[in-house]
């Protein structure tokens, strides 16, 4: 297949489903939160797309409900990441010297960390809410943003134009604004869809253990954990949303490969 | 250089150590929120929560708390969980084994899968078993560890009927399915990363020179490109550990394996804080003292380092 055409259905697929998560009040639904037992854990079909989880919620709407807490965490967590990573990347690529070397350091510290097991503790400790999710990836998912910006900043800091511009006696910051930030854009956009592939794999993953939005308010972590009780019998529960999740997953996937090679493109 | 390197390699770890130490001293001390009150819970009384206070030291400066803190972190004195009225190590010695299990199959299966099956495939030399090779890996890494091993869960053991759906740790075969799940990512990266190496190493002027010399293709394969190959795939398998951590939470809570991962999971559920500490702890420092080891392994083995 085309890889513009995949490329293009994975763009789809993201905008599809930020529509579908922020019209869902919209939308002819049930609401997310409405139980009625006599319709507890019914299959797919007419009524219910989805079928209903134990508590007879419309597991269409639950997912939806869910994909907008998702997105909307995933998103500034991400936002977060990428302004941390850029601004030490600019700073260590481009002034090298002690500061790169404790940039370096930091990088170094934060890579061999298994953060996870800290993102566990820091968000049972504050408690689950939107913003604790928010703050505790964004701070402690920046690495790989760092390493990147921090490599191309020094590439672009030795090409001619930079050196030109310095010559003329250009500030640093004018040639920082001018010259260096515009020619990364590239560069953090590939990283933008990177980036959100391992927010969004932490963020449900935290979920999943119980450590996000508290109980009524699904998440798509929620959703597999409270499915993994009715394995047996509801698989519809989990099926739906492992289904949501790796699509999504799928589509940042194609996205980030995507901008990587027209970058390389771009260079060559 | 090689000594340099290890050096470098101890002092960091000894850095992350510290690290690790004082990240897990701030969640549970220094974060908004009262420790007593963590601790003991919502129900506890005033006094009981001064009683403890003064027990436990939490009256002392910061400074002093932190200083005992870390003095009984690097002697492995976590405390008492108030949940199960039990030590904390004892909790952790007792499903060390369970979690280790996991991890040995799985970097097992890690070298099998990732290693050996793809040097194997090169030399029946089938392209197009490669790539659907690579392909069927990559397209399970997709799914993080929670997805894949809930849906693995579901086709074997519900639909199929392959495996039965409670875990049985005294059944070899029970294992297989868990540590492939949680092997799938790192698996994928590996193949991936040692195919690249593999075709970049046979373009290099000594392959040309071993083939113009007149060796058969295997021993190109195996003598030459191979060797210089491996130590990018290495390093990716040892990368490969640190995100078992990860996964191996997610896996065990899936299938229902009682080890770290669970124990941390039902702390948790039970704001079960001393618990959750004594597990951060042990699971970070090991797997950061285990990669130090593989990576001081891994310079020894490649000639180039000793230079």
């Amino acid at each position: 297949m085309n890889r513009k055409v995949i490329t293009i259905a994975a763009l789809a697929w993201l905008a599809a489903l930020a529509i579908a998560a922020f019209a869902s009040d919209a939308l002819p639904l049930a609401d997310p939160l409405d139980i009625d037992l006599a319709q507890a854990l019914l299959p797919p079909a007419a009524g219910h797309w989805m079928g209903t989880d134990e508590l007879g919620r419309d597991l269409l709407a639950r997912t939806l409900a869910a994909a907008q807490s998702t997105l909307i965490v995933t998103a500034a967590a991400t936002a977060l990441n990428l302004l941390l990573g850029t601004l030490l990347g600019i700073a260590s690529g481009f002034f090298g010297g002690w500061i790169d070397e404790m940039v370096l350091f930091i990088i170094d510290l934060f890579w061999s960390v298994p953060f996870i097991v800290f993102a566990v503790l820091i968000v049972s400790v504050t408690g689950a809410s939107a913003a604790s999710l928010i703050v505790t990836i964004g701070l402690i998912n920046w690495v790989t943003a760092a390493r990147v910006v921090r490599a191309e900043t020094a590439r672009l800091r030795d090409l001619e134009f930079v050196r030109t511009a310095r010559a003329f006696g250009f500030s640093t910051s004018s040639v920082l604004i001018r010259d260096i930030c515009p020619n990364l854009l590239p560069t953090v956009a590939a990283l933008a869809a990177f980036t959100a592939i391992e927010v969004l794999t932490l963020e449900t993953g935290l979920a999943f253990l119980g450590l996000s939005l508290p109980a009524p308010s699904p998440t798509w972590g929620g959703l597999l954990a409270e499915g993994l009780d009715y394995l047996t019998t509801a698989w519809w529960i989990v099926m739906f949303t492992a289904l949501l999740i790796t699509a999504t997953l799928a589509a940042l996937q194609v996205l980030s490969r995507g901008m990587q090679s027209a970058r390389l493109l771009d260079r060559s | 250089m090689i000594w340099r390197a290890i050096r470098s390699r101890v002092v960091r770890l000894v850095c992350t150590l510290w690290l690790i130490v004082s990240v897990t001293f701030l969640c549970a001390y220094g974060l908004p929120g009262d420790p007593a009150r963590m601790i003991l819970g919502q129900r506890a009384t005033s006094e009981s929560i001064a009683a403890f206070r003064r027990s436990a030291g939490l009256d002392a400066s910061i400074a002093t708390q932190y200083a005992r803190f870390a003095r009984r972190a690097f002697r492995l004195e976590l405390g008492d969980s108030l949940v199960q009225r039990r030590p904390v190590v004892s909790l952790i010695e007792e499903r060390g084994a369970q979690t280790l299990t996991l991890l040995l199959v799985s970097t097992l299966l890690l070298t099998l899968f990732g290693l050996v099956v793809p040097v194997l495939l090169r030399l029946i030399d089938s392209h197009a078993t490669r790539a659907s090779y690579t392909a069927i890996w990559t397209m399970l890494a997709v799914a993080p560890p929670y997805v894949l091993s809930i849906v693995a869960l579901l086709a074997a053991a519900v639909q199929l009927s392959l495996v039965p759906v409670t875990f049985d740790p005294r059944r070899a075969s029970a294992w297989i399915l868990p540590a492939i799940v949680l092997a799938a990512y790192p698996i994928a990266v590996t193949v991936r990363l040692l195919n690249e190496q593999i075709d970049r190493a046979l373009q290099m002027p000594y392959v040309t020179a071993a083939r113009a010399l007149g060796y058969p293709e295997r021993d190109v394969l195996i003598r030459f490109a191979l060797p210089n190959a491996m130590t990018p795939a290495l390093a990716a398998l040892a990368n490969g550990l640190a995100f078992f951590v990860t996964g191996s939470f997610f896996v065990e809570v899936v299938f229902g394996i009682g080890g770290w991962g669970t124990l941390a999971y039902e702390a948790v559920r039970n704001k079960d804080i001393a618990v959750l500490v004594g597990v951060s702890l042990v699971f970070a420092a090991g797997i950061c003292s285990i990669s130090a080891v593989l990576q001081v392994v891994l310079l020894a083995l490649d000639p180039r380092a000793h230079e």
